[in-house]
């Protein structure tokens, strides 16, 4: 019965996005795709390249000009967004700490993607147990908060960048699996792919000639969607003490230090957690984009 | 109904039992608990009776044999920073977990029902796609980043709310709404969408040239058709719901089982951990089988086929 369901949802997913199109005016948003890729390409370009051009070390700690409020300037030094607790600067972190966030964000998703969309396509492929075992985990790991499973992995093992985008990918695998897999089956009614295989074809070359490029569209609207959850999921672990090491920066890790100084100093949590709002909501806009653009009938699952 | 109570016993069964083993093992490969709880400065006759009163010293097959008797009765030993039994202290913070869980839950569908349908009826005025630009950006936001937002607007500018415990009774209103946010502004999209899709229906058609009124038939009968596949995502959504909460109580230092779960994860102490994770294991499945229970009672068809 599981099965059947998550498949029914799927279609009835693809079912309403098709009609609202006709219905309702697009969003403005739906235009501002291309910009806010354009937004999150800068971003992550200059928090790649913040050794180059960043001047102040993230990590350099100075408890004569601590909790120095934005726009200081102190001898030659400028704090843009001010300093921290323990009079580091806070852009300079800002900007390193979006390293975390993109790496992760675009390193898990893949790699879920890949990792899913394989299982997905096994499941699909074979029907029988394999795709009764990888379904039941599936629903299993959907209704579970593995959000805690995670936490308790990582408290575990122990923290670190690999920890972290592994118990990622093992968490965001299941979506990417059962679109494959819903989708894969859609293709397996088609008259080609009925063709394809009368005609001798089957195995590897069946799969990724006719199923892949059908699979391919839907894979990447979902793989947005997935790098905006894991950079949600990073900083909440990062919040949470969970992330990586604290000397390196991240916008979880200050967000939850700035946590503490709310009374006397904002810009120590208002500059990252408008950091993470504002990737999480490009990806995201671009993410609505892209699926207008390729694959209007599967929006979000 | 026989069966969709097995098939989540089945489910409960499954889920208990994999998580359990995985975090038994994890906890075996990562390191010696007993260094953990020892301290840096203990001699190796403390480690060695710690060992022996956590059954460390015996086999890993002979633990793990009494790590599931143990898992049956609910007896998951004591937590290493309580040194209390673990079950009744999570136990205890449970009602303040599902206290918040459920406001945040009642808020979101309170909000999100009309103001989807809001967002559905007027799609083409200014109001109407303010409504969707707004939860386009709550979706965007994190739970534990509406709180500092929250704790800076209420707390630290207004002074109106505590930022931080539940002493008072105002102290649900932040946590509530930070870990409701995202799921008030997914489902007003959700709505809208299975709102528009609904009008196009014949019955709506049929409803008003019956004459029946606007409010009659969105109220009663398109809301009753939309709540079978919205009850379906939220059963999906349950999950994340409560990870969120997790993460919520941590940020308001809520006295629930998030707060006790981190601090646990922070001291290593893995009874509590453990303890922990099984308890929301099994209220996951068991709001799971409420919405099954619910599918029942909304529709008819979906009765008429179990029975």
């Amino acid at each position: 019965m599981q099965p059947k369901m998550a498949i029914g949802n799927l279609l009835l997913g693809s079912k309403i996005a098709s009609k609202i199109a006709p219905n309702g005016k697009k969003s403005v948003f739906l235009q501002a795709g291309p910009v806010c890729l354009f937004l999150l390409a800068i971003a992550s370009f200059l928090s790649f390249t913040a050794n180059f051009w960043v001047s102040q070390d993230p990590g350099n700690q100075d408890l004569i000009s601590r909790l120095l409020p934005p726009f200081t300037k102190v001898d030659t030094l400028n704090y843009y967004f001010g300093t921290d607790q323990l009079g580091r600067d806070v852009f300079s972190r800002l900007i390193h700490g979006g390293k975390i966030s993109f790496a992760v964000g675009l390193i898990t998703a893949t790699f879920a993607m890949i990792i899913g969309g394989a299982l997905g396509l096994i499941a699909a492929y074979f029907r029988g147990w394999q795709e009764a075992i990888i379904l039941r985990v599936v629903d299993i790991q959907t209704a579970f908060p593995f959000l805690i499973v995670a936490i308790a992995i990582v408290s575990i093992v122990g923290s670190g960048l690999t920890t972290i985008i592994t118990t990622l990918v093992i968490w965001l695998w299941t979506p990417f699996a059962r679109l494959a897999h819903a989708k894969a089956l859609i293709v397996k009614e088609s008259e080609f792919y009925k063709a394809a295989i009368s005609s001798g074809r089957s195995g590897f070359g069946l799969v990724f000639q006719h199923i892949v490029p059908n699979v391919v569209g839907s894979m990447m609207v979902v793989w947005t969607f997935i790098v905006a959850q894991t950079i949600i999921a990073e900083s909440s672990m990062s919040y949470l003490g969970l992330g990586v090491p604290l000397s390196t920066p991240t916008w979880g890790s200050m967000l939850s230090e700035g946590r503490n100084y709310l009374e006397n100093a904002w810009w120590i949590a208002v500059f990252p957690a408008f950091a993470i709002m504002l990737t999480v909501f490009c990806v995201n806009v671009f993410g609505d984009w892209l699926s207008d653009r390729i694959d209007p009938q599967t929006k979000k699952i | 109904m026989v069966r969709i109570l097995g098939s989540r016993l089945l489910q409960l069964i499954l889920v208990v039992i994999g998580i359990g083993t995985l975090l038994f093992f994890l906890v075996r490969v990562s390191g010696d608990p007993a260094l953990a709880i020892a301290g840096a400065d203990a001699t190796v006759e403390n480690i060695a009776s710690i060992r022996q009163s956590l059954g460390l010293d015996r086999s890993i097959l002979e633990q793990y044999i009494s790590f599931l008797q143990n898992l049956c009765t609910l007896n998951f030993g004591e937590s290493y920073t309580y040194l209390l039994p673990a079950m009744p202290l999570i136990l205890a913070a449970l009602p303040n977990t599902l206290y918040l869980s459920f406001v945040a839950f009642l808020l979101a569908i309170v909000i999100a029902v009309p103001a989807g349908i809001y967002a559905a009826v007027k799609r083409n005025s200014f109001s109407g796609r303010a409504v969707m630009s707004m939860s386009m950006l709550g979706q965007s936001i994190p739970p534990f980043v509406i709180g500092i937002f929250l704790i800076l607007v209420f707390s630290v500018w207004l002074r109106w709310l505590p930022s931080f415990g539940n002493e008072a009774g105002l102290s649900i209103v932040m946590p509530s709404l930070a870990l409701s946010a995202v799921l008030m502004a997914r489902y007003t999209r959700l709505i809208r969408a299975y709102f528009l899709e609904e009008l196009n229906r014949g019955y709506v058609r049929t409803g008003k040239s019956l004459g029946f009124t606007n409010t009659r038939i969105w109220f009663k009968h398109v809301l009753r058709n939309i709540s079978v596949p919205m009850l379906s995502l939220i059963g999906i959504d349950l999950g994340k719901f409560v990870g969120g909460a997790v993460i919520v109580e941590a940020v308001f230092a809520w006295p629930g089982i998030g707060s006790l779960m981190i601090n646990a994860v922070k001291a290593r102490d893995y009874p509590l951990l453990e303890a922990g994770v099984f308890a929301i294991a099994v209220m996951v499945v068991l709001l799971n089988l409420i919405v099954d229970l619910l599918y029942l009672s909304i529709d008819p068809r979906i009765r008429a086929k179990v029975n």
